[in-house]
């Protein structure tokens, strides 16, 4: 297979901290090349800096044959090199059309004004090539679409002329598992038309899906260069990743003894998005919901915990109600809830670390004086305790890493010794390390015989730390999994909507 | 925050990287026209500073603590015609007790519709304000005809005259106010979740916090505050005209915005908007000094305040920067 481009001795600062060392790599035509590592460990950097994002402070990339000391977006643009960023860049009141084409100078009659008909025509055609067909129609507002479709859009916007190089920056993480379908059947129609991709993930599974060859990053640096897949294995991969050997990267999972009932949800419903959900959770007992994503899974789980408005049915904390309560009230009973989206609904971005740990504390304090210095021992002990990574503690919560940030979240209810634990997605987007932290830190409470459930869209994850699974599907339970007769293709029939 | 441990001058420096870059500009300024004018460094003239910014520093305090949520009071100014034109003109007609007793309950109440109807409606702050605003002083007009109320009473000239150890009565009553509301800001449960909403209102609501009823604390505080600072300015005038507020709707919010107050919310203190207070006081007086018709003197408060937000906003990204380093 012929190189199209070659990235040499790329070294790239940011401040004082070294995001890529001496990175050299190759990528080839009509191959899937997937990039795996840990959270900060240079991937996004580097597909950046192929794409001219970024401009890298030492080394050239060679395209063909010509040499580049660094690349802009426009030069980028020019080689047909394209790159879908983890990040949505997408204007919401625009149309899907405008969205995907308004930068091409053909958009425009005589460069003045906006040819929409043509724009249209040009993104159904690009629809129909990579049959796609379950979109609104292309004058469809983008603010309306789902978050997955936002993230189709983006991924057509880079389709919109023919690339040589295509780089995907975790293109799935939005993407229910239909989608992500759809997505692979496209990478595979472009690496046939001999379109060199690169694929920045997190989810090892995809690279043995659709990876040809794997690049491994630790720390801005290569440790495995260009392995073809299939002389790896997943496990292999995470050793690597993660510049150690994982004995058991889940833990060890005891079989607790189940206590008496926690939480109780009877026919509980929003009127919306859910309806006729009932289970129970125990003392003890870790209880998992799988479900695609827009399922409903968090719209329950706020609804539980009292953000979100009930239409019918009841919720008991230990034998009694609590859905007539205010958020306050149910949080002073006991519940707890940690939501998916750490920055738009978990943190105080704003603040520091310590603001944001005493945040629920604070709320609950009777009486009108506080003094958050009066926390300061107990926020060291959390610091400590969870094994936060930080500067100090009036250190801006933003300029912590993911894990980290999710980590200051946890502790904001662990100090509160609530009974019952909702985590919604408690371990998107951290790192391998703080992963496994985050398990057996789910496990150790479970043991101390608080009630968990936990809300996953990692069907391994679930199997390995649950003790029953519910799978949610289109707003109902569609079954309920022991522990022990849990698969992930038992599981994954459940979810998927029947047609 | 209990200091000593991990805290450096340092950190609390970083972390206050911007009060310290207005103070800076503030001390320069005061440098340079004690340097251009004999007279400015006068403990007579410092006093008249404090005298001219006195209204105004007053409605900053409570429209900082109004931004710090992430809102913004345009009816502050009305608010203050209104409570203050009232006030007078029952001091007169009826009597001292009865005139300041209604004219704070009016202020209070005004401020009460505002973060009423913010926190029913659920509209934009912007939106509702701009709405009270032209309301109330509408309303001013419409019960004053438009007509100014003077030769007040003489026991607020004896008010504004009073001295304490030899400071006035308005440069204390501006001095405990903004030491109350940092306190307030700083060391109670609702200063705190001011800071909280701001920052991350639906973060706020997933921590249980009742946002919308402490959205409502500093509109209220708006209209306490507004009245005690039309109280300071009538005294001193001994006259109130129907359009005395309609300047301070911006200025309260120019000083906030070069103090550092973030008006996306969450961000800023009282110190800031102290400092930006004085530095709009000094800059007025000491242009006045040399010379500098007023009409100049606005075209300056702009450039100053943009020079001083697009500064600010070097030093964040900077300070995100040296963050990430470490």
């Amino acid at each position: 297979m012929e190189t199209i481009l070659q990235v040499k001795n790329i070294n790239k600062y940011f401040g004082g901290i070294h995001a890529l060392v001496d990175v050299d790599l190759a990528f080839k035509c009509g191959e899937v090349h997937c990039i795996v590592g840990e959270n900060g460990a240079g991937k996004s950097t580097l597909g950046k800096i192929i794409a001219g994002i970024h401009k890298s402070d030492t080394g050239e990339l060679v395209f063909k044959d010509a040499i580049y000391k660094e690349l802009t977006p426009a030069m980028a643009k020019e080689l047909k090199i394209a790159m879908v960023t983890q990040e949505l860049n997408l204007m919401p009141h625009l149309s899907i059309s405008e969205n995907i084409f308004m930068f091409e100078k053909d958009s425009y009659l005589n460069n003045v004004i906006i040819n929409r008909k043509l724009i249209n025509e040009k993104t159904n055609k690009l629809f129909e090539h990579f049959a796609l067909s379950n979109l609104p129609p292309v004058t469809t507002n983008v603010e309306n679409l789902t978050l997955a479709q936002q993230q189709i859009v983006e991924i057509m916007k880079a389709n919109s002329q023919k690339n040589n190089l295509l780089i995907f920056d975790e293109p799935t993480t939005t993407l229910s598992i239909g989608e992500v379908k759809q997505l692979f059947t496209l990478i595979r129609d472009l690496k046939q038309e001999k379109v060199s991709i690169v694929l920045i993930t997190h989810r090892l599974k995809e690279v043995f899906e659709i990876g040809d060859v794997v690049t491994v990053l630790c720390d801005g640096n290569i440790v495995k260069n260009r392995i073809p897949v299939k002389d790896t294995t997943e496990r292999e991969l995470v050793e690597w990743m993660v510049g150690r050997d994982i004995k058991d990267f889940f833990g060890k999972k005891e079989t607790l003894k189940i206590g008496k009932p926690v939480l109780e949800a009877k026919e509980l419903s929003d009127g919306d998005s859910f309806k006729d959900i009932s289970f129970t959770v125990h003392e003890n007992e870790i209880l998992g919901f799988a479900g695609l994503i827009g399922a409903g899974r968090t719209e329950i789980m706020e609804t539980i915990f009292g953000v979100r408005k009930q239409a019918s049915g009841e919720v008991l904390l230990n034998g009694k109600r609590i859905d007539h309560l205010s958020i306050k009230q149910r949080i002073k009973e006991g519940v707890s809830f940690v939501p998916e989206d750490r920055k738009g609904k978990g943190l105080a971005i704003k603040l520091p670390v310590n603001s944001n740990m005493n945040q629920v504390e604070m709320n609950l304090k009777d009486g009108l004086i506080v003094y958050e210095g009066q926390y300061w021992e107990k926020n060291e002990d959390m610091v400590k305790q969870l094994r936060i990574r930080l500067v100090n503690m009036l250190q801006n919560v933003t300029n912590l890493s993911g894990g980290n940030q999710q980590k200051v979240l946890l502790s904001k209810w662990l100090s509160q010794d609530p009974a019952i634990f909702i985590f919604d997605e408690p371990t998107r987007g951290i790192d391998v390390g703080t992963k496994t932290e985050i398990y057996a830190l789910i496990k150790k409470l479970a043991k101390q015989g608080k009630a968990i459930i936990m809300v996953s869209s990692e069907l391994q994850e679930l199997i390995a730390i649950c003790d029953r699974i519910v799978v949610i599907n289109e707003g109902r339970i569609t079954s309920v999994f022991d522990r022990n007769n849990a698969s992930e293709p038992k599981i994954l029939e459940k979810m998927i909507p029947a047609k | 925050m209990k200091n000593g441990k991990n805290n450096t001058l340092k950190d609390i420096i970083r972390n206050n990287s911007i009060e310290f870059g207005v103070g800076v500009g503030l001390i320069i300024l005061f440098i340079v026209f004690s340097v251009a004018s004999p007279y400015f460094l006068k403990t007579n003239n410092l006093y008249n500073i404090l005298y001219q910014v006195s209204a105004i520093g007053i409605l900053a305090v409570a429209q900082t603590m109004v931004i710090l949520t992430g809102g913004i009071d345009l009816s502050i100014g009305s608010i203050f015609t209104l409570s203050g034109w009232l006030m007078c003109f029952l001091i007169k007609e009826i009597g001292f007790i009865e005139g300041m007793a209604i004219g704070l309950l009016v202020g209070l109440l005004c401020g009460a519709i505002n973060g009423f109807l913010i926190a029913v409606t659920r509209l934009e702050p912007f939106i509702i304000t701009l709405g009270t605003m032209s309301i109330f002083h509408g309303i001013v007009y419409i019960i004053s005809n438009s007509k100014a109320v003077s030769n007040l009473p003489i026991i607020l000239e004896t008010i504004d005259d009073y001295q304490l150890l030899g400071i006035p009565s308005y440069v204390i009553i501006l001095l405990i106010i903004f030491i109350l509301g940092q306190l307030f800001l700083f060391y109670t449960k609702t200063g705190r979740m001011i800071y909280a909403i701001g920052s991350n209102e639906l973060a706020a609501r997933f921590s249980g916090i009742p946002v919308h009823l402490y959205k409502m604390v500093p509109y209220v505080l708006v209209g306490l505050l507004s009245f005690v600072a039309v109280f300071i300015q009538s005294a001193h005038l001994m006259a109130i005209d129907a359009n005395a507020g309609t300047n301070l709707n911006l200025e309260s919010i120019t000083a906030v915005v070069i103090g550092g107050t973030s008006l996306l919310g969450g961000r800023g203190s009282l110190i800031g908007t102290a400092i930006g207070v004085l530095l709009i006081g000094v800059l007025g007086n000491g242009l006045n000094m040399m010379g500098v018709s007023s009409y100049w003197q606005r075209v300056v408060v702009g450039v100053i305040l943009i020079a001083a937000v697009a500064s600010q906003k070097i030093t964040i990204s900077a300070r995100g920067k040296f963050e990430e380093k470490k």
